[in-house]
C-alpha cells in the first residue's frame, strides 16, 4: 500500500499541461433504486461518466492554446468578430461549435510523481471553459475535461507509468 | 538570482540611490554614508502549492533608511510605502511578481548614532515560479 503523491504531472494527449493549481477529478456512477413489494431494495447502475475540473494558473494565450485548440485562432486568421490576429501567440475565440465541427479527443492523464508513477486516466476527453475567475491579482481559467469514451471503453482508469502495451 | 539584489534594483531605477553607496544589502554602514537604505531578505513561504508543483510565494524584505535628518525619514518612507503600495503592476526582474505591499513601523533613534534617525519598512513581495 502506497500513497499517490504530487506534484503531479497533468498531461491530455501529448500535451503536458503546467501551472495547475487544483485539478478535481470527478467519476459519476448514475443509478436508480428498485423497491420490491417483499421489502428489499435494489440499486441498479447506469450509466458512467469521468470529467475532471483544472484551475489554471496562468491562463496566457499559449496555455490556453494546447487546451482549447478548438477555439485558438492562429496568427493571421480571423476572429468569428470579423478582425485579423496580427501576432504570432494567437487569440482565443471562445464561440460556439458548428454543426459540422468535429471535437478533439485525448486521453487525460494525471501522473504520479516518482518512477514507475501511477497514472488516472480519463479515457478519451475533450475540453471546454467551465468559468473565467479574477482572484486578487490573478486571473484564472476553470477548463473542465469531458470523458467521453466509446461504448465499450472504461471511462476511467489506473494503472503503473510503463506497464501497459501501446495499442497496435 | 536574488530577491534583494532583485528589489534594490528596483529601487536603483525609482531613484532612490545607488547599490554599494547609499542602498545596502543586509547590514548598514556603521558610520558614513548618515544618509542610506538597506535590504534585508527573508521568506520564500509557500502561499498556494500548485497541483503540478509551482508555488505562489511570500518573501519579506526589511527595508531600512536613516538620516540626520528625522523629517527626511518620515517624508522618506511615506514616499516608498506610497511607491510601493501603488497601482502601477511592478515586476522584478527575475521573479514573476503578483504583488509588493509595504508596511511602515514607527521611525526611531538610531543606536550607532544618537543625532539620526531610522525607520522601517516591511515590503512583502508575492511571487510565482
Amino acid at each position: 500500500m502506497s500513497l499517490i503523491k504530487g506534484p503531479f504531472t497533468i498531461k491530455w494527449g501529448d500535451n503536458v499541461i503546467t501551472d495547475v493549481e487544483e485539478v478535481n477529478p470527478e467519476l459519476e456512477i448514475n443509478s436508480d433504486e428498485y423497491e420490491t413489494i417483499q421489502g428489499n431494495t435494489y440499486e441498479v447502475e447506469g450509466a458512467y461518466k469521468a470529467s475532471a475540473t483544472l484551475v489554471l494558473l496562468a491562463s496566457d494565450i499559449a496555455s490556453l492554446a494546447v487546451l482549447l485548440p478548438q477555439h485558438f485562432v492562429a496568427n493571421g486568421e480571423i476572429l468569428s468578430t470579423g478582425e485579423t490576429v496580427d501576432n504570432a501567440t494567437g487569440a482565443i475565440d471562445i464561440v460556439p461549435g458548428q454543426c459540422d465541427e468535429s471535437a478533439v479527443y485525448n486521453n487525460f492523464d494525471i501522473i504520479a510523481c516518482g518512477t514507475n508513477a501511477q497514472i488516472a486516466r480519463i479515457v478519451n476527453a475533450r475540453t471546454k471553459v467551465d468559468s473565467v475567475d479574477i482572484d486578487g491579482k490573478v486571473a484564472k481559467v476553470t477548463i473542465k475535461i469531458i470523458g467521453e469514451p466509446a461504448a465499450d471503453q472504461a471511462s476511467m482508469q489506473f494503472f503503473r507509468e510503463g506497464t501497459i502495451s501501446v495499442v497496435s | 538570482m536574488n530577491i534583494a539584489k532583485d528589489f534594490v534594483d528596483f529601487m536603483v531605477a525609482q531613484g532612490l540611490g545607488a547599490f554599494g553607496e547609499s542602498i545596502f544589502i543586509g547590514n548598514m554602514p556603521a558610520s558614513t554614508p548618515n544618509t542610506c537604505w538597506s535590504v534585508i531578505p527573508s521568506g520564500g513561504r509557500p502561499l498556494i502549492p500548485n497541483s503540478t508543483g509551482e508555488r505562489v510565494k511570500a518573501y519579506t524584505l526589511e527595508v531600512r533608511y536613516r538620516s540626520n535628518n528625522a523629517e527626511d525619514v518620515y517624508d522618506t518612507l511615506q514616499a516608498f510605502e506610497e511607491l510601493v503600495n501603488s497601482n502601477s503592476c511592478t515586476q522584478l526582474a527575475n521573479f514573476d511578481t503578483i504583488d509588493l505591499e509595504a508596511l511602515v513601523f514607527p521611525t526611531d533613534e538610531d543606536l550607532d548614532s544618537e543625532d539620526r534617525t531610522i525607520g522601517l519598512v516591511q515590503v512583502t513581495l508575492t511571487t510565482y515560479k
